[in-house]
């Protein structure tokens, strides 16, 4: 019996036999029934659907790539370099995939975070169409099984059967990447950067898999709790007791808030026991138009919402308006510079339904540097309430303006924003990706994304300690919260509320019913001065006593 | 401050009757798979032969209608980009992949 660490990309856990799945270079040779183009054609509708399948799970990002991949299928250049090959020898699959490596070496030649990852897409694109030529089915599933893989392209994903899949294992991947946020939304435990998996786990081997922890469990009986936590990740991984309570072994209590990114969200945080919403994100309430709507539509939008969460705390997070394309561009709080009336009305729709209903209001923006970035938030609302008072509305029952903390300098200005934040929201998602100067998106990387890393704790250390002197509430909103081990390293840092999805609620509440306050302040003191992420991610499963 | 400085020029090629147009725009956005994806969209509908490559030094051009030769152009955010058109509808279709290009901006979820 083997245990494998790796990094926890998506909650949950399971037992059941491990199904290798890799590019294996085929055998059979063409059957010549079809041109490449006609097989071209037949691999675009097949992607096509497959987006069609992304989108109603919600999943607009990747329905988008495998939207690209459809187009990349039906690609002149692709289908002529292909057929060009042909000609001189080899089949026309092995042709297709030759064409298909040369444009994605193409992109990769670079090494750019936009176009080196896309060089994965094309060689899918490439495999899918070799398949069709030979008539090959996708590779599947015939009983429950943990897929087990180098990486997983999106598509292959998205083909395997949902009732048979139950954990997915990669030896390199991301957290980040495609696969691990389609695994969130399918409620599919999935580890990553297992180094040495493939060669470890046989295929039909019995495994477990923690998404939790991070840990595959080779050949072994499963853990008592593993076996619990299967069968209740068949209800999608939401644990809908609406009784989880985040609580120490001796009864310290932590704030259990949820991220809300639309309104169908608010629901299910309730209903799955959510004590307040640590960040509702407010780019996706209104997809899919493409700008924000009036203050009217916004605020009938957001009093729907906040009605259903009644008299809860809820951080809202102004829109992080600009060029998403580049994240260290003009976006968030410094869209001011060009563009102050979009923010404006945003924050003139959001205070109007906040005093139409019962919440609790928190305000806070993305990208805020320094102090003037948070005074030019407080101008905004100022400005905002005072449009609220002329208009004869009602003020919310209660107003917190606070900062979000995603950007190192912030960090280290910690000092002077909490003087006048009323409170402090770590985005840790953003903080890890600046800290660490590592792309989320970057497979390659996924060591560096880990936000156990020291540098990382260090930052979220600073933060809390600079608001425990200035007595500000400190609450977490990345996946870090999420993350049943890091969340206990959060509370022994001070944290005091975490904010995480639903289906991660359990496993965290799990994992602090295993330590004392006392255990989680020692963890934290001791990550501190780890010297790396898979150094300090040991020490606390072994602390938590989890994945022993 | 405007990120798209776009000089436009309409001309017709030397020694040749087939209309002609062509543009230089600046990318509000990477030419990401996204973009590309659009714009191959935009010009399979379009009647004339539509080339992008890169501005400043012109190699060589990508066909309009290929994801996979967008791509590999490889063009950043504020880059230059040169559109080049022939055959009917030279002038519409430049004049649209150059707003295209320009344009960017849109809103999307970052955490």
């Amino acid at each position: 019996m083997t245990v494998l660490r790796g990094i926890p990309a998506a909650p949950g856990s399971a037992t059941a036999v491990a199904r290798l799945l890799t590019e294996r270079p085929s055998t059979a040779a063409d059957d010549g029934a079809l041109t490449i183009a006609e097989a071209a054609r037949t691999a675009a509708e097949q992607l096509e659907g497959l987006a069609r399948r992304a989108e109603t799970r919600g999943a607009s990002e990747e329905a988008a790539i495998l939207r690209a991949q459809a187009m990349m299928a039906g690609d002149p250049t692709l289908i002529a370099d292909a057929d060009f090959r042909a000609q001189s020898g080899p089949t026309r699959a092995q042709a297709v995939l030759e064409a298909a490596d040369a444009a994605a070496t193409l992109l990769e030649a670079g090494g750019d975070a936009t176009f080196a990852p896309r060089a994965v897409d094309i060689r899918d694109v490439g495999a899918r169409i070799a398949r069709v030529l030979r008539s090959e089915k996708p590779p599947g599933l015939v009983e429950r099984a943990v897929v087990v893989a180098a990486d997983l392209p999106p598509s292959w994903m998205l083909e395997l059967d949902r009732s048979l899949l139950v954990g997915v294992a990669l030896e390199r991947g991301s957290p980040t990447a495609h696969v691990a946020i389609l695994a969130r939304s399918l409620g599919v435990p999935e580890v990553v950067g297992i180094a040495g998996l493939v060669d470890a786990v046989g295929d039909g081997v019995d495994v477990s898999i923690d998404g939790s922890a991070g840990t595959i469990l080779v050949g072994g009986a499963p853990a008592g709790e593993g076996v619990a936590a299967a069968s209740q990740r068949t209800t999608g991984g939401v644990a809908l007791a609406g009784s989880v309570r985040l609580r120490t072994a001796d009864g310290h209590a932590v704030i259990l808030g949820a991220n809300v990114a639309r309104s169908a969200d608010a629901r299910t945080a309730v209903d799955a026991g959510a004590e307040s919403v640590g960040l509702l994100r407010t780019e996706l309430i209104f997809a899919p138009s493409a700008t924000l709507p009036d203050e009217a539509t916004q605020s009938e939008i957001y009093e729907a919402l906040f009605k259903v969460l009644a008299d809860r705390r809820v951080a809202v997070r102004l829109a992080d308006l600009g060029d998403q394309a580049a994240p260290l561009g003009v976006r968030g709080i410094r869209v001011v510079r060009c563009d102050r009336e979009s923010l404006a009305t945003q924050l003139r729709a959001v205070l109007r339904a906040a005093g139409a209903t019962d919440v609790r209001l928190r305000l806070m923006a993305p990208m805020v540097a320094d102090v003037p970035d948070l005074l030019i938030l407080r101008d905004l609302v100022d400005a905002a309430v005072a449009a609220l008072d002329a208009d004869g509305r009602k003020r919310p029952a209660s107003l917190d303006i606070g900062l979000m903390l995603e950007l190192p300098a912030a960090a280290i200005l910690a000092d002077q924003l909490t003087a006048i934040a009323d409170f402090v929201s770590i985005g840790t998602n953003d903080l890890t990706q600046f800290v660490m100067a590592a792309d989320r998106s970057e497979p390659e990387l996924a060591d560096r994304q880990d936000p156990l890393h020291p540098a990382v704790v260090r930052a979220v250390a600073t933060v809390a300690d600079a608001a425990a002197m200035r007595r500000r509430p400190v609450s977490v909103c990345g996946e870090m919260a999420g993350d049943p081990l890091a969340a206990v390293v959060l509370v022994g840092l001070g944290v005091e509320e975490l904010s995480m999805s639903p289906p991660a609620f359990e496993a965290v509440a799990r994992a602090l019913r295993r330590v004392t306050l006392h255990d989680a302040v020692l963890l934290a003191a001791a990550c501190r001065d780890e010297e790396s992420a898979a150094d300090a991610r040991a020490l606390a499963a072994d602390v938590v006593g989890l994945a022993t | 401050m405007s990120s798209a400085t776009e000089r436009r020029r309409l001309s017709t090629a030397p020694g040749a009757q087939i209309p002609y147009a062509t543009a230089d725009v600046r990318l509000a956005e990477p030419l990401h798979a996204r973009a590309a994806a659009a714009v191959v969209e935009l010009t399979s509908s379009l009647a004339a032969r539509i080339t992008v490559s890169r501005g400043w030094e012109p190699g060589q051009p990508a066909d309009a209608r290929s994801v996979l030769a967008l791509l590999a152009l490889r063009l950043g955010e504020g880059e230059m980009a040169r559109i080049e058109a022939y055959g009917d509808d030279a002038e519409r279709a430049v004049a649209s992949v150059a707003a295209m290009l320009a344009r960017g901006g849109t809103i999307a979820a970052h955490e």
